[in-house]
């Protein structure tokens, strides 16, 4: 395959960037996107270029390092599928592909594709702590779960806190992240003594960090590669309400 | 109180509030259609029932206060946060597909602005009568106000009839991103998700509008005559 790929250049944060235009030949199908963004790079080196970065870890999909708003579309045009299990074969020979960073206020670019998301993390940390018991390990089914809320709470923890939601809303708004992050909570037992103080926490550092608000546009449920529902949103704002209404 | 107040505090309040606030204008909008369509009724239903409204007495300008009060705080939230959604989202020179948002969504502050304006002209026209005096203070046969031919005379001006069917597709454009939103956002899981629940609240939408615009339509194609 050749590809014709405009990649987003930025030296720095504080630097202007611009698409630059590379031609990369001898693309194939089997390869992944990282890998195709690889043999760019020992291209450009070999030219005496400097490489594009790029973030990525576990190239598996799972630990949501990896980034890239491809085409338009934060993690690229598969469904629920992260950058880094995106496959050549999903493009034709002769496309051009446009490659940009995660962009959003609270995103700033590092270097080229890479921007910090450390933004979520702080959203993640106001959580705090949550109590549970200790010492030797509980009795099985000591502490009751409802079959649904456990499939809810694992729905909402598979979130991998990539910021492809972020990318897609139109008011860069972290909405569906920190609704994962409370809702993951919300309705175990685990944690049910810091209910509302949480709920509190975590929208409050939310706007602190200069994410927008949610107007109902539905991007991240779209592109959220581990398809998180916009119910969660819902949920927390009813989270919200709650611990305005009742203590904890 | 205190708890009403801490929904200020924060952008999940604030959109909060926006979407009480628009539950409580399109309650509004449902009696204030209900009322409108009396014009199909004749002049006897709509000037009787302006008579009543007007006998309210006191109670109109507390229901009149009330509504001024949703629009301010609907307004002001709704700035608000498109100010900051604004700032979070500040880059302009990029490509970006769209897959779900739709153009109620996207265009909720235009649609607002102009049903503002609207709101604005249509308080100018026919409850204050700046607009066209002549028709503004008509009375009927039983002494009452002529709300009847002040309607019916003003829409059978071009301009304004059109402005209002204009204003109405607006409205339809905002209520079509809003009937399923504030839902979501108030968390009422049910209606909010369910696919079936938003096609009725896009239908609810719908009907509004085309009610609204059935009246300068049918004053115009002489449905309905002085």
């Amino acid at each position: 395959m050749k590809l014709t790929l405009h990649i987003w250049r930025q030296a720095g944060s504080h630097s202007t960037g611009r698409f630059e235009t590379y031609d990369l030949a001898d693309v194939r199908p089997d390869m992944s996107f990282l890998e195709m963004l690889d043999q760019l790079n020992e291209q450009l080196v070999a030219s005496n270029t400097e490489p594009v970065a790029f973030e990525y870890d576990c190239r598996e999909g799972i630990c949501g390092t990896c980034s890239l708003v491809i085409n338009g579309t934060p993690h690229g045009p598969r469904n629920a599928t992260t950058t880094c299990q995106t496959y050549m074969r999903h493009f034709h020979d002769g496309d051009e592909i446009f490659i940009e960073p995660f962009r959003a206020a609270a995103f700033p670019i590092i270097r080229d594709l890479v921007v910090d998301r450390s933004s979520l993390d702080r959203v993640a940390q106001a959580g705090g702590f949550i109590s549970v018991g200790t010492g030797n390990a509980p009795d099985a089914n000591a502490l009751p779960i409802a079959k649904q809320d456990a499939e809810d709470a694992l729905s909402a923890a598979a979130c991998i806190g990539c910021g492809a939601c972020v990318a897609a809303c139109p008011n860069a708004s972290a909405s569906l992240f920190t609704a994962a992050k409370i809702s993951h909570f919300a309705d175990l037992p685990q944690g049910g003594p810091e209910r509302g103080e949480r709920v509190r926490r975590m929208i409050a550092a939310m706007d602190e960090e200069m994410f927008g608000s949610c107007t109902n546009h539905g991007e991240c449920e779209a592109v959220c590669p581990m398809e998180i529902s916009t119910r969660l949103i819902g949920q927390m704002n009813r989270e919200y309400l709650r611990s305005l209404v009742v203590q904890t | 109180m205190k708890a009403l107040l801490a929904l200020l505090d924060n952008t999940v309040g604030q959109k909060i509030i926006t979407a009480a606030t628009g539950l409580g204008l399109i309650a509004f909008v449902v009696g204030h259609l209900l009322g409108n369509l009396q014009m199909f009724l004749g002049p006897d239903a709509i000037n009787n029932y302006a008579a009543q409204l007007k006998s309210l007495g006191p109670l109109l300008w507390v229901a009149r206060i009330g509504l001024l009060a949703l629009i301010l705080l609907h307004i002001s939230m709704t700035v608000r946060l498109a100010l900051r959604n604004r700032r979070a989202n500040p880059v302009t020179n990029r490509r970006i597909e769209r897959h779900a948002s739709t153009r109620s969504s996207r265009y909720m502050i235009i649609s607002g602005s102009f049903i503002l304006i609207f709101v604005i002209f249509h308080l100018l026209h026919f409850t204050m009568g700046v607009v066209q005096p002549a028709y503004a203070d008509l009375t009927d046969a039983d002494g009452r106000h002529d709300v009847y031919t002040m309607v019916v005379r003003g829409f059978q001006n071009w301009a304004i009839a059109g402005f209002y069917v204009v204003a109405m597709v607006m409205l339809l454009s905002h209520l079509t991103h809003a009937t399923f939103s504030v839902f979501q956002t108030l968390g009422v899981l049910k209606i909010a998700q369910d696919s079936r629940a938003k096609t009725v609240a896009k239908a609810v939408a719908l009907v509004l509008a085309l009610g609204f615009i059935s009246i300068p339509v049918a004053v115009l194609l002489r449905l309905i005559t002085a």
